[in-house]
């Protein structure tokens, strides 16, 4: 699958990445579901801290290198 | 002349610093060499999921051998470094194989503290840190293991909630006052004891270990303190503290004091030598001091902050101390530095699941711990980072969003 400007984004608390462009099968989330469409009430799979304390990465596209 | 950069350890900061290097525009060697025999993986779920077997072992890993091959980072697994040899820019590793480096990272982790008295060489007596000592523990808790585990911090505390579930009877000698005294305030240690006690654990505390006994075999069958109480275990679980691992950079002249020091660029006393993460005792650019955190957070910023020091830009990066836990369905996070404090505040919701304490110093918020839900890290964060001034009646009140302190100061 391509995705054109997939975003990594990054716990604040425990560091955990979401990366768009792998999604999170494991939670439901499939791979290619943009940040906007992770659902609210989705917490860090590591350390429970909610979608609003997350942060977008800067050098998103070189991390899923 | 082109001699690699050489990692020791393979942890997540030594990983994610050799990735950092790459992701910089590294186009030297990489060469990073690990003790265990695992790809680079992340041990908080080890006291957790990993150990009640939620959590697989795959879903450990912090990176796959594929994207360390992609990433030309030559991993050595196995490979335990004994010498360091900074005039010459030598390592020796255990085989004897020495390997000449242009600059090395130390990213050698920490030990779990042993406990020294009369019996601590029994078999059954075990330390949490890597996937084996995990495993171990996994295969000796079955349902009506007598568990006595040693120490009422964070490791303790998570292995007594995971082995509860496991059906364990369980019991947490702590030798200070209370639990979690080095980590949380005491309203919090409190909240958090009180669901181990609803839950069936027992928690002990001013206990201090005197002997382990055994009858004739080589395993334990009991723990006596120095009060001259005793208690029956078949298995006991040490969770009694850290110690950096930096024997090997001390041995090589470098600067050491509980750890490798290093400035806020995770520069060690050697120009050429980088330390990160939990071996590594650093300059907080936030604190003002330096302290060793063992936290993934800092670790993985340290990480990112010396691979550009490596790189020869240097970029000082003013990060909070994060940390987090969780117990049966108790969720805590943690930002910020409570000892900078002088004035605790704590905010009870109606719901009796979720409980916050702020950590105050003369109307600014200096860290904040949540329990279950009560978080907004990232509002926390700016309170504590932008030193906007807050006021107790608003900390208290649990219908005050924390996010609405931030906009009322800005009108």
């Amino acid at each position: 699958m391509k995705m054109n400007n997939h975003k990594v984004w990054q716990c604040i608390l425990c560091d955990f990445l979401y990366d768009e462009y792998l999604g999170l099968p494991e939670h439901g989330i499939a791979p290619g579901t943009r940040w906007q469409d992770v659902p609210d009430d989705w917490e860090c799979p590591d350390c429970g801290v909610g979608k609003a304390d997350f942060e977008m990465q800067e050098l998103q596209t070189a991390i899923t290198a | 002349m082109n001699e690699p950069i050489v990692i020791i350890g393979a942890g997540q900061a030594g990983a994610e610093l050799a990735l950092a290097l790459r992701r910089g525009g590294c186009t030297q060697r990489i060469v990073m060499k690990g003790d265990e025999p695992y790809l680079p993986y992340r041990r908080p779920a080890l006291s957790k999921g990993f150990l009640s077997g939620k959590v697989p072992e795959s879903a450990l890993y912090h990176t796959t051998a594929e994207r360390l091959a992609d990433n030309d980072i030559e991993f050595m697994p196995g490979s335990r470094i004994v010498h360091v040899d900074p005039a010459r820019k030598l390592i020796t590793s255990a085989d004897q194989k020495v390997l000449r480096y242009s600059k090395l990272a130390f990213a050698t982790g920490g030990s779990p503290r042993q406990i020294e008295c009369p019996g601590a060489d029994l078999s059954n007596i075990n330390y949490l840190r890597t996937i084996d000592d995990a495993c171990l523990l996994r295969k000796t808790l079955t349902s009506g293991t007598k568990l006595v585990v040693i120490g009422g911090g964070f490791v303790g505390l998570e292995i007594a909630a995971t082995a509860k579930e496991q059906g364990a009877d369980i019991t947490v000698l702590e030798a200070g006052p209370r639990v979690l005294r080095r980590s949380t305030c005491a309203e919090i240690a409190a909240f958090i004891s009180e669901q181990h006690l609803s839950a069936g654990v027992k928690i002990a505390v001013n206990k201090q270990v005197r002997a382990f006994h055994s009858l004739g075999t080589k395993a334990v069958t009991a723990v006596e303190c120095a009060d001259g109480t005793v208690y029956p275990a078949d298995l006991v679980v040490v969770g009694i503290g850290l110690i950096a691992n930096d024997e090997l950079a001390a041995s090589a002249g470098l600067d050491v004091d509980r750890g490798i020091i290093v400035d806020e660029l995770g520069q060690t006393s050697d120009p050429d030598i980088v330390a990160v993460g939990d071996c590594a005792n650093s300059m907080n650019t936030f604190c003002g001091y330096r302290l060793r955190l063992e936290s993934v957070q800092g670790a993985m910023e340290q990480a990112r902050v010396a691979a550009m020091t490596m790189l020869g830009k240097g970029i000082v990066a003013r990060s909070i101390p994060t940390f987090w836990s969780d117990q049966y369905n108790l969720k805590l996070q943690m930002i910020g530095v409570p000892t900078d404090a002088d004035q605790i505040i704590t905010r009870s919701y109606p719901n009796r699941e979720s409980f916050a304490a702020f950590y105050v110093r003369n109307g600014i918020l200096k860290a904040a711990h949540f329990i279950n839900g009560a978080s907004d890290i990232m509002a926390a964060r700016r309170l504590i980072m932008e030193e906007i001034p807050v006021s107790n009646k608003d900390l208290i009140n649990p219908s005050m969003p924390l996010n609405s302190l931030l906009t009322e100061t800005a009108a």
